[in-house]
């Protein structure tokens, strides 16, 4: 019970008349719950509350007035920030195995509202298709299998079963097994950006080549040919980096070259004073909303991040593993002696860098940044040579609604 | 009458149908609508909140009372001896009990929680809605809210197929 010096005091009705006749809060044209669900700016307050994609799609049925609110930009981009997409599980890949087809480990429990996503997602195989997972988005996966007769690339849509696969068009990829490619979402689909670099002969420079499949074109396009001597080859089993139309490439020991599809031309940058690349502790990452990039660092117990913004790298967060080791138990990391190697290698991470996976032993965590919270995702078993690539799978976001004939008289109060 | 404790200012708060509530600056600041205006300094001492009843505002006095940071006197005592974590639990208790009221209050309760900017009170009102639609078929959600299904049955199967992911 409430201290009775607590309870807010009624001091009496105040002279002035009011406002509101008292009728009004009684009367039956208006309900207490229709006042507020008939109210566009309070449906809203409570559809932004719950909480899943799933809830909202259901939600969405309700009636057409709910889907029309659930389908707005700024509804979503709003609902987006209070819940992020989850993570549901990863793809495990071993480039270095090729007879190995990707797997997937679903990161448990899962709540309740997205147990079948979480299903769906386990249940899907890559099936005869093979081929490695490139890349992971947005609740799709994207596989390249490479053999003689050059690559071949699929989008594959794990949560939505009659999504089927799509094979990229292949013309440029026949006749070449060296290069990476990158796909890049444009509306409902997609645009695909392929990167290599070629030496026509010992005397000439090496050539960086990109060709573009525009989404909704059937062709790739020879989009740029540039002289080059930063780069001798591209790998495509290395994490670049697409942000705002600049591929960023890790390269040499302390270089990221930037190859800037707008004004056709290539840069470096340097990497922060001290950081060099070397086994996985050296990660690049995009940024939410701010055209910048995120640079990550291992060493020892410490996860660095930096932002690259302007032409300056600001350290932005610095996180201890080492009490987060200890409650964990992991004796290798109590270990205090400092020439004791602690092998820490990231494996990968997600945009912003909202988390990543490290490797630490025969041990895989998931540290997510905001809350500092490290956990075991995974346990290499005896038969594992190494773990390979970690490719986080999360929900799909935003769901789709269409456009609805007859839209309900609007009752914006 | 505006200093009912030593060090600790006071705010009225009036109601539509003529109450007046004399509550801690610090409690009605729990409202960020509130806490704007004694900021920009368009408070005096008393406020008129319009479209809350005084049956409901003294309900949303009772739980920004309960939730407000420990600055109270019985607050600050508890701080020193209970954990935080036996706090928050403490504070979900109550919360579950205040929670306890008819539909009508309910929605009068988001209704004001929107209004006043009262991010918990919004959670906490809202959450019976929300666990509606998450737990009920849709027909059973539409008879609750007392809604009309006005979809085509293509443009539901449309919106299904568009979102397969989110069905069995």
């Amino acid at each position: 019970m409430m201290d009775p010096a607590e309870i807010p005091q009624r001091v009496g009705p105040a002279k002035e008349s009011c406002l509101y006749p008292e009728t009004e809060w009684h009367s039956p044209k208006w309900t207490s719950m229709s006042k507020v669900l008939d109210h566009d700016d309070l449906l809203i307050e409570i559809l932004l509350r719950v909480g899943f994609p799933t809830t909202l799609v259901y939600a969405a049925l309700v009636c057409k007035r709910w889907c029309h609110l659930a389908s707005d930009c700024m509804f979503l981009s709003h609902f987006r920030k209070l819940q992020p997409p989850s993570l549901l599980g990863f793809y495990l890949d071993d480039i270095m195995a090729p007879s190995m087809s990707a797997r997937f480990v679903p990161v448990l429990p899962q709540p309740p509202e997205l147990t079948i996503v979480s299903c769906r997602a386990a249940s899907f195989s890559l099936g005869t298709s093979q081929g490695h997972v490139i890349k992971c988005w947005n609740g799709r996966l994207f596989t390249l299998h490479s053999d003689k007769s050059g690559f071949t690339a699929a989008v594959h849509s794990p949560l939505c079963p009659e999504g089927g696969m799509v094979i990229v068009p292949k013309s440029i990829l026949e006749q070449n097994t060296c290069g990476t490619i990158i796909p890049k979402e444009e509306g409902h689909g997609f645009s695909y950006i392929f990167m290599r670099v070629v030496s026509t002969n010992e005397t000439m420079q090496p050539m960086v080549l990109v060709d573009i499949l525009q989404n909704g074109d059937g062709v790739w396009r020879r989009y740029l040919s540039l002289a080059t001597d930063q780069l001798s080859l591209i790998r495509w089993d290395v994490r670049h980096v697409l942000i705002d139309d600049k591929i960023y490439i890790p390269s040499a020991l302390h270089n990221i070259v930037v190859l800037d599809l707008t004004t056709s031309s290539i840069s470096t940058i340097q990497l922060p004073q001290g950081v060099e690349y070397g086994d996985r502790r050296v990660v690049l990452a995009h940024s939410d909303g701010a055209s910048g990039m995120y640079l990550i660092q291992v060493k020892e117990l410490q996860v660095c991040i930096w932002l690259h913004k302007g032409n300056n790298w600001l350290p932005v967060d610095t996180i201890c593993l080492r009490a987060m080791c200890a409650t964990l138990m992991m004796p290798s990391c109590e270990v205090e002696d400092e020439d004791a190697p602690i092998l820490i290698r990231i494996n990968q991470l997600w945009v912003s860098a909202e988390f990543l996976f490290l490797e630490m032993g025969r041990c895989t965590f998931h540290l997510d940044v905001k809350c500092r919270a490290l956990r075991k995702v995974y346990e290499k078993s005896k038969s594992d040579e190494s773990l390979g690539h970690i490719h986080p799978f999360m929900m799909i976001w935003p769901p789709k609604f269409p456009a609805l004939k007859d839209d309900p008289a609007r009752n914006v109060m | 009458m505006a200093t009912r404790e030593a060090g600790k200012k006071m705010i009225m708060l009036k109601s539509p149908d003529g109450m007046e509530f004399e509550v801690e600056e610090a409690v009605a600041m729990e409202s960020q609508t509130i806490r704007k205006m004694i900021e920009d300094d368009c408070a005096d001492t008393a406020i008129l909140i319009p479209n809350i009843n005084s049956k409901i505002l003294s309900r949303v006095i009772e739980y920004c009372n309960k939730h407000v940071p420990t600055t109270g006197a019985t607050g600050a005592a508890a701080s020193d001896t209970v954990a935080p974590a036996a706090l928050a639990e403490d504070l979900k208790i109550w919360d579950a009990e205040f929670i306890k009221v008819n539909r009508a209050t309910r929605f009068n309760l988001i209704q004001a929680a929107s209004y006043l900017n009262i991010k918990g009170l919004l959670d906490l009102t809202s959450q019976t809605t929300i666990d509606t639609i998450s737990d009920n078929s849709l027909e059973e959600i539409r008879s609750f809210l007392s809604t009309k299904n006005d979809y085509l049955p293509e443009e539901e199967q449309t919106i299904r197929r568009e979102n397969q992911w989110a069905f069995q």
